[in-house]
């Protein structure tokens, strides 16, 4: 037989525990958290979100450690051969599979957005997105057109930039995984967890020390902080709370199991666990806190904080913050160490995110770790151009919600009835323990067996409800419009009430703006191929746009002409609003026209190749995964015929 | 910023340090008492299969 190959292992106690931080800590403790909290009950957040923490964040970070110190030991580092030596069913290997198939799926596009912090933090420090004279920077329609969302060419006349910071950071991330455990993950740690402490708090000094704008800090804190006791009836807080915890914590991707993978029967599995959540949380709750809600307060003031907080987490970190910073002298640092802070996050749990596809082929297809690389970059790059270019058509929300949202509830669900139910509640405590200075109290024991596994049934089902309720699985067009030539305002195009008069127009239209939204995107389903309208507004005295002339595609024109685009518009209320050094046009002047762009996006093909290109890659692991087994077997029963018949056998190649 | 939202941050943020302050204060203890190797022990078992041809 041939020799057995020695796995790789962490080189120090501390890496490891920082490589298992980093893969925790992510953009959403810095972002999602503030917002989640923010729109969720403030202070009173903090209740469903202990609970969810104790009922089965800190169960199934138990058992996730559990899980990969027990598969390591046989050599396993991915789900398949864990689950396999967990359950000595056929069955087991193939369920396994998700807990490869979700993470290559999950950094398909988490890297994508990691590839914007590295852009914005080149784009920060060459004043890219600073406003001059004749030129002002509108950060929407900047992030827009970055992210190829609109068709507008102002900031960026295509995917260039883009393109190239995607597949940069795909390339870092390869890179760090082709220099294995120790040299890779575990330094890139060593070095990315303490840079993103400090970046933290540069920017908390900093955030701290910037006076006084139309509101201040403590506005921010305030709102952030304030209890609505209220709120804790409502079933969506508790869902929030309980989705945060899952998503900040890294349970369910197979990624700390692969970490868990690489100890000794002597490390402490109980304790590593304890120790990652608390360093995620220190994060999340301190960090997350004091920095980007405070910003927005101090910039924008306090009433405008909640719609900023709603507005979304990317709308916070890529939008909001960057205003905040370009507000303030130093933004080719500030800016820089704010998304350089978001991209080593990133960063950090990505490399470990791929960490069980590497393991995979490593220690299951047995392919030397620079082939394993070179084939996991392959599918790396080549799954994530697409999603670059069919942004548009929200590739990415639909694989951030099969693979990065439903798919990890259900890989938990089956990852924690495996361990509590299969494997047994009594091994797998006695397993938890082994080398362990700490014991966990012993009521964990009965949450991890009944309570975390019903919690993630209901919270599967409730993602589920909510987005057949919210009609989520039919993809339908996209409608949008969008200023063309948006540089040339200093000022801001904003929606607002509805400006009158929003009355019925001559030819008897009535219709509302979901109904012209709706009209069109019938017109896209129609037609099967994407909309565009182009027209020519004079910006009147009071803000709102009177539309003068209006082209479109034929099809588009059915629905849409100039007098009911301008409908529209009011009926959205959308207008103008002069910038404060802005002077306003003399009474005799000509008023300023703007040219507005039409958009309907017809998503459905490219969102079932989504779907196809996800079931191929589970398919296309299932097979790999078959094979695999099969050819072990036959080797075994080589060796038992060879070993039963010593004179006539053949050595397995 | 009033009292009650104070509160809540500092009693959430002083039970987040105090939980790391443990996990440090556990890991030094351990380390005092379970020196870990620098070299990691082989697999217990075989790997399921040999390397491939």
């Amino acid at each position: 037989m041939a020799e057995l190959e020695q796995r790789e292992s962490w080189g120090s106690r501390w890496g490891l525990i920082l490589a298992a931080a980093g893969n925790a800590v992510g953009i959403g403790n810095l972002l999602r958290f503030p917002a989640q909290a923010a729109q969720n009950g403030g202070g009173a957040f903090m209740i469903p979100y202990v609970v969810s923490l104790l009922l089965f964040g800190l169960p199934m970070m138990w058992i996730a450690w559990t899980i990969g110190r027990f598969g390591g030991r046989f050599g396993h580092g991915s789900t398949p051969g864990m689950f396999d030596r967990m359950w000595r069913h056929p069955a087991a290997r193939y369920l396994g599979v998700i807990g490869v198939a979700l993470p290559l799926l999950f950094c398909l596009y988490y890297t994508y957005i990691e590839s914007w912090c590295l852009g914005y933090a080149w784009f920060s420090l060459s004043r890219d997105y600073a406003s001059s004279a004749g030129h002002a920077v509108h950060l929407r329609t900047y992030l827009d057109e970055f992210l190829g969302s609109t068709t507008t060419t102002s900031y960026f006349p295509g995917f260039n930039s883009t393109i190239t910071f995607a597949v940069v950071t795909v390339l870092l991330n390869v890179w760090i995984l082709y220099r294995g455990v120790a040299k890779g993950i575990e330094l890139l740690a060593k070095i990315a967890m303490p840079a993103l402490f400090l970046f933290c708090l540069v920017l908390v000094v900093r955030m701290f020390t910037l006076g006084e704008g139309r509101g201040s800090i403590w506005d921010g804190l305030q709102f952030l902080w304030t209890p609505d006791f209220a709120t804790l009836c409502t079933p969506k807080v508790w869902v929030a709370a309980a989705g945060q915890i899952f998503f900040t914590l890294s349970v369910g991707f197979g990624s700390l199991e692969c970490y868990a993978s690489y100890l000794r029967d002597n490390d402490d599995v109980a304790l590593s666990g304890l120790t990652t959540v608390a360093a995620n949380e220190f994060v999340e709750v301190i960090f997350g806190s004091l920095i980007a809600i405070p910003a927005c307060a101090l910039f924008f003031g306090a009433d405008q904080v909640p719609e900023i907080a709603a507005s979304g987490s990317f709308s916070i970190g890529m939008v909001a913050m960057p205003e905040v910073l370009r507000s303030f002298p130093g933004l080719e640092f500030f800016g820089t160490i704010w998304f350089l802070l978001l991209f080593f996050a990133a960063f950090t749990s990505s490399v470990g995110v791929a960490q069980p596809v590497m393991a995979f082929f490593e220690d299951e297809a047995r392919l030397p770790r620079p082939a394993a690389a070179m084939v996991v970059g392959l599918m790396w790059v080549l799954g994530t151009i697409p999603i670059v270019f069919f942004h548009r058509y929200g590739a990415l929300d639909e694989l951030d919600f099969w693979a990065g949202t439903l798919g990890l509830v259900v890989f938990a669900l089956i990852e924690a009835v495996l361990f509590a139910w299969i494997f047994g509640i009594r091994r797998g405590w006695d397993e938890l323990h082994l080398g362990a200075l700490i014991r966990v109290p012993r009521v964990f024991r009965l949450v991890m067996k009944y309570v975390t596994p019903v919690l993630l049934a209901a919270i599967f089902g409730w993602w589920f409800v909510d987005a057949i309720a919210h009609d989520l699985l039919v993809p339908r067009p996209r409608v949008s419009y969008a200023v063309a030539d948006i540089a040339s305002f200093p000022g801001h195009f904003a929606r607002g009430p509805a400006l009158a008069p929003a009355a019925p127009a001559p030819g008897g239209d009535a219709r509302s703006a979901d109904q012209y939204q709706a009209a069109i995107a019938a017109q896209v389903e129609a037609v099967e191929h994407d909309l565009f309208g182009w027209a020519e507004a004079e910006i009147a005295a009071d803000g709102r746009l009177r539309v003068r002339s209006f082209a479109a595609d034929p099809t588009l024109l059915r629905v849409l002409d100039a007098a009911a685009f301008e409908r529209w518009l009011a009926l959205e209320g959308f207008h103008y609003e002069p910038s404060n050094d802005e002077r306003p046009p003399a009474a005799d002047a000509a008023p300023r026209t703007v040219r507005l762009q039409i958009e309907a996006w017809n998503r459905a093909p490219y969102i079932w190749l989504v779907r196809v290109v996800m079931l191929g890659v589970v398919f296309a692991f299932l097979v790999i995964t078959h094979a695999v087994w099969k050819r072990r077997a036959r080797l075994r029963r080589d060796e038992a015929d060879a070993a039963s018949d010593p004179a006539g056998a053949e050595v397995p190649s | 910023m009033n009292g009650v939202a104070l509160a809540f941050m500092l009693f959430t943020m002083g039970g987040v340090l105090a939980l790391n302050a443990l996990c440090i204060g556990l890991w030094l203890r351990r380390g005092k008492t379970r020196p870990a190797a620098s070299v990691p022990a082989p697999p217990a078992d075989p790997p399921a299969g040999p390397p491939a041809s």
